[in-house]
């Protein structure tokens, strides 16, 4: 209640909101003169720091043509302010697709960066956690801007704060602005790398995981899933326009599998059974076998497919931490 | 130690190509240093960088940073060595040109750039310590835009984009962006430099400049003023505030050092002339402007005779002038840089103001040397009634007699007034002058030569008078009956100099200044017309020091201003500019963004998101308008025309006419619409 605390609490409040330090950006950003900020680089400073010796050396010997030169200079250093501030207030900057990966490996966070400029194409770098990319976005034209991030262990990876920033033409002048978009990755766990074979009930038991997706029959098709490898994408149907498709194949006739965690050997701890049971979903759904994974709070139904992958992997990859 | 070199390889290296328009902008910097420079110094700084370029081409690395420091050693104790000392602008400069191709020679990284495009740019900086000419004024907007070119090389982004593209395709936008961010900088320039103050004394020493200049000298022997008749150099300009009442040839007698003592030889003037008091004669005095050329002595010039101190152009007295007894116009600076004063003079040739101290010295002809022209002196005198018409007997002998006058006299012996005036008889203005004021001391008359310029040139082109090194004169001045008369034997023996200069009064075959001959006359025409141009730029430009600041405040009607107001000033026009660009920016993308249709559409677009319901990035018209329409569902049929419309026009069979009129019919209509905040909106439904 005393003042003080309120205080703090109130620059705290300043402070998230100045360095967005929240993910309150939704939606398309249009940046704005209030969330760009601008400081002179390194070479900046430097480049002034020689601007006031070379004005003492011409006050103190009146050159009026070096007075010229110094202030021609002076001028061009402010020039290349404006153009460093012009390349971000033209850019618009949208969260993009939330991308999956599994740890161990990079997440491939795509924002979508548009020049609404008409005439001018606009430099700049976006930077968030370990990645960095440059781009040049052509007036009028959008273009992904490709983070990729260092995804070290499962679970929800967010991309955190973005820093647009600019330093074009020159160098001198570095304008940057915050973006925090709520948007994470899906980190599954690391796929065990040689699993043992697929647990398979019925038809399709104790033939291993092996099985080759080109040996069965077609059953028909289905909408395009990320995911789907391209030998299952209906080439012929897209090249009739009609769409991007898979091919779906009888196999789950052949084969069905329970991914159980209870049926583990017990001297796995809680992350191997999670690679090993990612393995198996991966294998289940290259070789195009229904399957049920049950785990201690979830247990699913039999299927395959896109949607069946996306609630096995969320799942592993939310399953809480050993203690 | 690791740490730091491998903190240092952090910045990236440099490109091969950003290294050659680094080499490009150090030549561009150390051009016109290059005729100042020793030439060893030349040729470590310029071959350092050749070096370097080559090795680029080659591929080669660079040089251990161990070969450098006896280099830098090696070559500061040469500068120290050539010029004598080590703390001024000659070897300061020559040290700086040393260093950037050095610090060339070493350049891998990004931050070796940074520091070689600052050692550049000030090595360029100080060729304005040395020339201002005209030429000097191009070289530095080459430099600038170039320097412009370095830095965007070196920041990168050039090459990402040549990469794409041809070199000349690659060079284009290039030229534009700095010609641009140049013309940007250019008002902005002119403020700073109309506006910046400027010191009244320098901060540190200012070497003295050790070059001979063209000029008057302090003593007179003969040969001295007729090795400057050749000269076409510039000794000062006068604009006069009345054209009217410019002189005539015949008295424009500009009075410079006067030499009062004679050692049988050769004419000096005093070591210290003693300050004296004007001597106001009647009559309105003449006023001029002149700008006089640097000449490192300390004398200054004025029509004969001067009838005030000198004056700055805004009415300030000029600091340090004053004047000597003997009216000469003196500066207690030498006039190291160009110098301009207002004066006023008032035609006399003759003016009181001796005193007897004075002239028991000014009758001196010490030695015993000239008997000839000792004894004629004393025996004329002897003849003549008075001082005068002793004087004037002198001045007949000169006129009737075979008296020539001419720029290359014969060789005379160690009498050389004796054999001057009674052998060869030929001789240049301080041959008359030397020898008359000889006679004249000789004959117990006080006498003193004067020097100065006779004559001036007035510039068709721009009304300006140009007085050169060629108007060069020596005159004497005589006491007699109490006064000082000015006396210039030339006069008697070519009456043309005095009235018509320097060419007219000498005999065909002569050697004559370039510019005085007849048959360059377009060339002449051509050198007036570039001397007004120039003669303006170094007035307004080069020129505009302190006191033309003050002058030109008082004319704004702020005499004084605080620091704190230029200061505030300098900021208010940046942000001003700064401010004025970005916005203008912004209003002619919003003028010029495509077609009427793109414009009406995005105008919609905005009211609608003022409204709380923004279009996202990549949602189409039609779906736009399906969200409008779940959120706004009382204007239903607007929303649907809207978004047909729009994509019918844009996209479909539509009449981009039709559609522009219909969505202008929309525009007006969601004019009179009142649209409930939809944020707000939802906020309440949540309430």
């Amino acid at each position: 209640m005393s003042a003080p605390s309120a205080q703090v609490s109130r620059w705290q409040q300043l402070r998230t909101r100045w360095w967005r330090l929240a993910p309150t950006d939704g939606g398309a950003v249009r940046l704005t003169h209030r969330r760009i900020y601008i400081l002179p680089t390194r070479r900046g400073w430097a480049f002034l720091f020689t601007l006031v010796l070379m004005l003492l050396g011409a006050l103190n010997y009146a050159a009026s043509l070096g007075f010229l030169f110094i202030f021609l200079l002076g001028g061009m250093f402010h020039a290349a302010l404006l153009q460093a501030y012009r390349q971000l207030r033209a850019l618009q900057l949208a969260a993009g697709d939330e991308p999956e990966t599994f740890a161990g490996e990079v997440a491939r966070f795509a924002p979508v960066v548009t020049n609404t400029d008409t005439a001018t194409p606009l430099h700049c770098t976006l930077a968030a956690a370990d990645a960095t990319h440059t781009v040049v976005v052509e007036p009028k034209r959008m273009q992904l801007a490709k983070l990729s991030v260092t995804a070290a262990t499962r679970g929800r990876l967010p991309l955190g704060r973005i820093t647009l920033s600019s330093s074009f033409p020159l160098g001198l002048w570095r304008a940057w602005s915050y973006i925090h978009f709520p948007i994470a990755s899906w980190v599954y766990p690391r796929p065990e790398p040689a699993p043992p074979p697929l647990p398979m009930h019925g038809a399709g038991a104790g033939e291993g995981h092996a099985q080759s997706a080109g040996n069965e029959e077609f059953s028909g098709l289905r909408r395009y899933q990320p995911g789907d490898t391209p030998r299952q994408i209906a080439w012929k149907v897209l090249a009739r326009g009609a769409g991007l498709h898979s091919k779906e194949f009888a196999g789950s006739a052949r084969g069905r599998c329970l991914l159980d965690w209870h049926q583990l050997p017990p001297a796995l701890d809680t992350e191997a059974r999670l690679s090993r049971l990612t393995a198996w979903v991966l294998v289940a759904e290259r070789a195009q076998i229904d399957y049920a994974m049950v785990i201690p709070g979830l247990s699913t139904p039999l299927a395959h497919g896109a949607a069946q992958r996306a609630l096995c992997l969320k799942a592993l990859a939310g399953f809480p931490v050993d203690r | 130690m690791r740490i730091a070199l491998n903190k240092g390889s952090l910045s990236p290296a440099l490109d091969s190509r950003v290294l050659l328009a680094l080499a490009g902008l150090l030549a561009l910097a150390q051009l016109p240093h290059i005729a100042r420079m020793p030439f060893w110094l030349t040729l470590a700084g310029v071959g350092l960088i050749g070096w370097r370029v080559v090795a680029v081409r080659q591929g080669r690395g660079v040089p251990k940073s161990a070969w450098l420091v006896p280099i830098v050693i090696a070559g500061g104790f040469a500068i120290r060595w050539y010029y004598g000392y080590f703390f001024g602008r000659d070897p300061g400069v020559a040290l700086l040109f040393l260093m950037a191709g050095l610090k060339f020679m070493e350049t891998k990284t990004e931050r070796d750039g940074t520091l070689v495009v600052c050692l550049a740019a000030f090595l360029a900086m100080t060729q304005f310590l040395y020339e201002q000419s005209m030429t000097s004024a191009v070289i530095l907007v080459i430099t600038v835009l170039y320097l412009t070119f370095a830095l965007h090389a070196l920041s990168g982004t050039w090459l990402r984009r040549s990469a794409e593209v041809t070199f000349i395709g690659a060079l284009r936008p290039l030229f534009r962006l700095a010609g641009v961010m140049v013309l940007q900088s250019v008002p902005l320039a002119i403020l700073l430099f109309v506006v910046f103050p400027r010191l009244s004394a320098p901060l540190w020493g200012i070497p003295s400049d050790h070059s001979a200049k063209s000029g008057l000298s302090e003593q007179m022997e003969p040969g001295t003023i007729s090795e400057l008749s050749l000269s076409d150099d510039i000794a000062f300009h006068v604009e006069f505030s009345d054209p009217s009442r410019i002189p005539d040839n015949a008295f424009r007698y500009w009075r410079g050092p006067v030499l009062s003592q004679f050692d049988g030889r050769v004419w000096r003037a005093a070591a210290r002339p003693a300050p004296g008091k004007l001597v106001r004669p009647r009559g309105a005095p003449i006023e001029y402007l002149v700008t006089l050329e640097p000449h490192q002595q300390r004398w200054l010039f004025a029509l004969d005779l001067p009838s005030s101190l000198p004056v700055n152009d805004n009415g300030t007295p000029l600091s340090g002038a004053y004047l000597s007894s003997e009216q000469q116009l003196l500066s207690v600076p030498a006039v190291g840089s160009r110098l301009i004063y207002r004066q006023t003079s008032l035609l006399a040739d003759r003016h009181p103001g001796a005193n007897d101290g004075e002239l028991t010295r000014l009758v001196r002809v010490p030695g015993t040397a000239n008997p000839r022209a000792r004894a004629f002196a004393q025996e004329q005198r002897q003849l003549a009634a008075t001082d005068l018409a002793y004087l004037q007997s002198v001045l007949r002998r000169f006129n009737r007699e075979a008296y020539g006058y001419t720029l290359v006299p014969p060789e005379v012996g160690a009498n050389a007034i004796d054999d001057f005036l009674f052998e060869t008889r030929r001789g240049f203005c301080e041959h008359y002058a030397g020898a008359f004021a000889f006679l004249m001391r000789a004959a117990g008359i006080p006498a003193r030569v004067v020097t100065g310029y006779l004559g001036g040139e007035i510039n068709p082109s721009s009304g300006t008078m140009v007085v050169r090194q060629s108007d060069a004169h020596a005159w004497t001045e005589v006491w007699v009956d109490g006064m000082w008369r000015r006396v210039d034997p030339t006069a008697a023996v070519a009456p043309e100099r005095v009235e018509r200069g320097l060419t007219a009064a000498l005999q065909r075959g002569e050697p004559v200044p370039f510019l005085s001959r007849e048959a360059w006359s377009w060339l002449r025409a051509v050198q007036w017309r570039w001397d007004a141009v120039n003669h303006n730029w170094q007035k307004w430009v080069i020129g505009f020091d302190r006191e033309r600041q003050q002058s030109l405040f008082s004319e704004l009607g702020f005499p004084k201003p605080e620091p704190w107001q230029i200061a505030a000033l300098i900021a208010g026009a940046f942000a001003l500019w700064g401010l004025g660009y970005l916005s203008w920016t912004q209003w002619r993308q919003r003028v010029h963004t495509g077609d009427p249709l793109e414009r009406a559409w995005l105008r919609i677009n905005r009211r609608l998101a003022r409204a709380g319901l923004p279009r996202t990035v990549t949602e189409g018209p039609v779906a736009y308008a399906e969200r409008l329409c779940g959120t706004w569902p009382q204007h239903a049929s607007l929303w649907q025309e809207l978004g047909s419309g729009y994509a019918l026009a844009r996209y479909g069979e539509g009449n981009q006419a039709v559609g522009t009129a219909q969505l202008q019919r929309i525009e007006a209509a969601l004019r009179n619409v009142t649209l409930e905040n939809k944020l707000a909106a939802e906020s309440s439904h949540v309430g």
